[in-house]
């Protein structure tokens, strides 16, 4: 009996791992989204002159809209995240949208990628998975 | 106070700010009490569990936006960018003393070399 208990937990980790897998990787997609939009909504502003006209603008976006929905999207997928893993081993992890921003910055606005950010990338990418190897969720010392 | 020094009060008050929201985000999450298994059910349950951790944790954010911005308008981009790493020390010391959570020396090691790649990343 003990094993088919055990069988049980077994999968019910790995059911958890994968749900915090997937949703660690919308939290980077929505927040690469973001970044771009942002860069986007304000690019599009740029020759406003003064803070106030500034503002005004960005408002106006449909940008900003979209914006608005992203940020939503990830304080809801965000707080999935937490109800299932530390937030030191979910925080490191969402480093991966510096990757992913770098490249699509590179792709969308033509930007240049030096070899030393190409070097940082890689850090950042063996620095992810040796903290994707700790144990995602622990008990705590005390109280959490 | 010279223009640089108010930047950098800026940018380190920002990430403070941004790891407090942090924790306050994972203490409601924490002292939920989660009986949905899957999809948005649980999100909403914490918010509706824990309104005013969640209410502070979004608050810090705010003033991590308005800090970030100033700080922003007063220095470089390629000197605030790696300052936003500092955040991953910061929030690794207050997972440890506030939310007691069990930070391995691996855990560190991955963490450290993150911080040297995002540095890497936002200075070139």
């Amino acid at each position: 009996m003990s094993d088919v208990y055990e069988k049980q937990a077994n999968e019910l980790t790995t059911t958890r791992s994968i749900g915090v897998a997937g949703a660690l990787s919308l939290t980077i997609l929505l927040d690469t989204t973001a970044q771009l939009t942002w860069k986007g909504a304000v690019t599009q502003v740029e020759n406003a002159s003064g803070v106030g006209e500034f503002l005004l603008a960005f408002l106006h976006q449909p940008l900003f809209l979209a914006l608005i929905v992203l940020f939503v999207a990830m304080f809801l997928n965000w707080m999935l995240v937490l109800s299932r893993a530390d937030l030191s081993y979910v925080q490191p992890i969402t480093a991966l949208s510096y990757v992913t921003s770098s490249f699509a910055s590179t792709y969308l606005f033509n930007d240049h990628l030096p070899p030393v950010r190409i070097l940082g990338i890689c850090l950042i990418i063996l620095g992810v998975w040796i903290v994707g190897s700790t144990h995602q969720e622990r008990p705590c010392l005390s109280e959490c | 106070m010279s223009v640089r020094m108010l930047g950098l009060a800026c940018a380190t008050i920002a990430v403070v700010f941004e790891a407090l929201g942090q924790i306050a985000l994972k203490k409601a999450a924490n002292r939920s009490v989660i009986t949905a298994t899957s999809g948005w059910r649980i999100p909403v349950s914490i918010v509706a569990q824990q309104p005013l951790m969640i209410g502070m944790g979004l608050s810090c954010y705010l003033m991590t936006c308005i800090l970030w911005t100033l700080a922003l308008s007063f220095l470089p981009v390629s000197i605030v960018h790696p300052m936003g790493s500092i955040d991953l020390i910061v929030m690794l010391v207050l997972s440890r003393f506030i939310l007691h959570e069990q930070i391995t020396v691996r855990r560190m090691i991955g963490v450290g070399i993150i911080l040297a790649g995002v540095i890497l990343v936002g200075t070139n």
